[in-house]
């Protein structure tokens, strides 16, 4: 037995202490286990992120996640389109903000799909890569966005998948990172 | 005849399976089997769509198009002259969607790329795709290579031009629609214009000879003044001397309403400039000039020509010949505001 004031055993019970803190910290009351803001980060900016679908999916349980998500994309993304009715234009609705405008227009020759493009106030800023929706209920989509010609970008979606329900819903938070 | 159209690809023959017109507010997209799947190349199909860049609008008088394909089609422009000759066709209205074939229907595969004035351009791994087209069982139809191709063959024709393109496969050449003349400008606007136009003018030279008297005025060249207006002679410079005293009148300040007071910084009566009091005019130093002037109220901006103190030793109660600015006219106003407006008004005729 090492006696009770040997300094590498004091070392490793620190550590042990320090885990158990950590653990502690990111774990909820439910036992399961937080969003890392390392993962977060990936998955507001890193467009290769392999890990995306499944934070999306706990994103809605952990409202400290998405406070931190909400963070990363104020501090580094290209424009945060905070809860608003989306004005509409015709068949067009659009969301603005200062940065970019968001566009969805139904197709024409396709009932069921949606146009969705994005345009950048200024045309020679860093374009982004991700569009991220977070709904009231913490309900999230992301998706890559195809590359910026002339500061327009264009995806198209069904009109019943998640994204254009989010996009269409103005509880819903609108994220470009 | 009805065309089955295909766009050669390394990995095989690509069909074209609809085209439609899709919003002018939304880019053209070129979308993968009808799904929601845009391929990489639909910025560049806009670009080929849209004018007056692209080729597409200027025949069709459309701008946004939704084409989709069979499979992915890679980066490149070898999508341009099967995509230019379903164009045409469906303007012929001898396009065959997916799902529609029938018995007797031509298969075109083509690759190629188109510039503006419709030659095609050649591509690259043009062997490789007919390569792949041979693979690919029961293909048989009309094939179409740029001109400068290598590895064309029997079966394969090199076409230089869309045109040639398009009368091999008995496709109506389409006929570029005419640009829109600019509208005639109505006959209307261009009075209202010219009107504008004439007014300007005349503000304009009346502001520049206004100017040129409103200078004299501030300066108190009064006679000056008196001579400009009176040498102006007939015409145009006649009738801005006639109306300049009426325009003038309409800043005259009413009665008692444009007084201001000086104030006056003398030297003690045993100091210099540099130990100067100030004192409200009247003075209580009569008969001595003033170190400076400045107007009174809260600007401390100087007067840069203190007046010679009058005969009578007693500073003057200087008035403002105009409201705004005062402080302009006390500099070296040996005439009173009021002996201005009389003078004025006797010479123009201005009554009131």
């Amino acid at each position: 037995m090492p006696p009770a004031d040997d300094p590498v055993t004091g070392l490793a019970l620190a550590a042990i202490d320090a885990a158990a803190v950590s653990d502690h910290l990111l774990t909820p009351p439910d036992g399961r286990r937080r969003l890392a803001p390392s993962v977060i980060y990936a998955f507001a900016r890193d467009p290769e992120f392999a890990g995306a679908a499944d934070v999306a999916a706990r994103l809605a349980d952990d409202p400290a996640a998405l406070d931190i998500l909400r963070g990363i994309v104020r501090r580094t993304g290209a424009a945060v389109m905070p809860r608003q009715a989306a004005a509409s234009s015709g068949t067009t609705r659009e969301r603005r903000t200062g940065g970019a405008t968001l566009r969805m227009t139904p197709s024409r020759t396709r009932p069921g799909h949606i146009y969705v493009s994005i345009e950048l106030t200024d045309a020679t800023a860093r374009p982004p890569r991700l569009l991220i929706a977070v709904g009231g209920d913490g309900t999230c989509a992301r998706d890559l966005l195809p590359p910026f010609t002339d500061g327009i970008a264009q995806a198209v979606y069904e009109a019943s998948s998640d994204m254009i329900a989010l996009l269409s819903d103005p509880g819903a938070e609108v994220l470009l990172a | 005849m009805r065309h089955r159209i295909h766009i050669l690809t390394t990995a095989g023959p690509v069909r074209i399976q609809s085209i439609g017109e899709e919003d002018p507010a939304v880019r053209s997209a070129i979308c993968l089997d009808g799904k929601a799947v845009a391929l990489p190349i639909s910025a560049a199909y806009d670009a080929f769509v849209r004018a007056p860049t692209g080729v597409i609008e200027r025949f069709t008088g459309h701008a946004a198009y939704r084409m989709d394909v069979s499979g992915p089609v890679e980066e490149g422009r070898s999508w341009q002259l099967p995509a230019f000759i379903a164009h045409a066709a469906v303007q012929a209205g001898t396009f065959v969607p997916a799902g529609a074939e029938a018995d007797g229907d031509c298969d075109v595969y083509a690759t190629g790329e188109i510039d503006r004035d419709w030659n095609v351009l050649g591509v690259g791994h043009v062997p490789e795709k007919l390569a792949a087209l041979a693979a690919a069982a029961g293909k048989d139809g009309t094939v179409l290579v740029p001109g400068d191709s290598k590895g064309a063959g029997p079966g394969v024709d090199a076409v230089e031009t869309v045109s040639a393109a398009l009368r091999m496969l008995d496709l109506p050449e389409p006929v570029a629609l005419p640009r829109t003349p600019p509208k005639p400008m109505r006959r209307g606007m261009a009075v209202v214009l010219v009107a504008v136009a004439v007014v300007v003018a005349i503000l304009f030279g009346a502001t520049a000879e206004f100017g040129r008297w409103n200078a004299l005025l501030r300066n108190g060249r009064l006679l000056d003044l008196e001579r400009s207006l009176a040498d102006a002679g007939g015409g145009w410079d006649g009738w801005l001397a006639e109306l300049y005293p009426r325009w003038l009148s309409l800043t005259r300040p009413s009665p008692g309403g444009a007084r201001t007071e000086a104030v006056a910084e003398y030297a003690p009566t045993d100091g210099t400039c540099a130990e100067k009091s100030r004192r409200s005019a009247p003075t209580r130093y009569p008969g001595r000039r003033p170190c400076a002037l400045s107007r009174s109220g809260s600007s401390p901006r100087p007067i840069r020509k203190p007046p010679a103190a009058s005969a009578s030793g007693r500073a003057r109660r200087i008035r403002c010949v105009r409201r705004v600015p005062c402080a302009a006219a006390p500099i070296r106003t040996a005439v009173s505001g009021a002996s201005i407006w009389t003078r004025r008004r006797r010479r123009a005729g201005v009554s009131g």
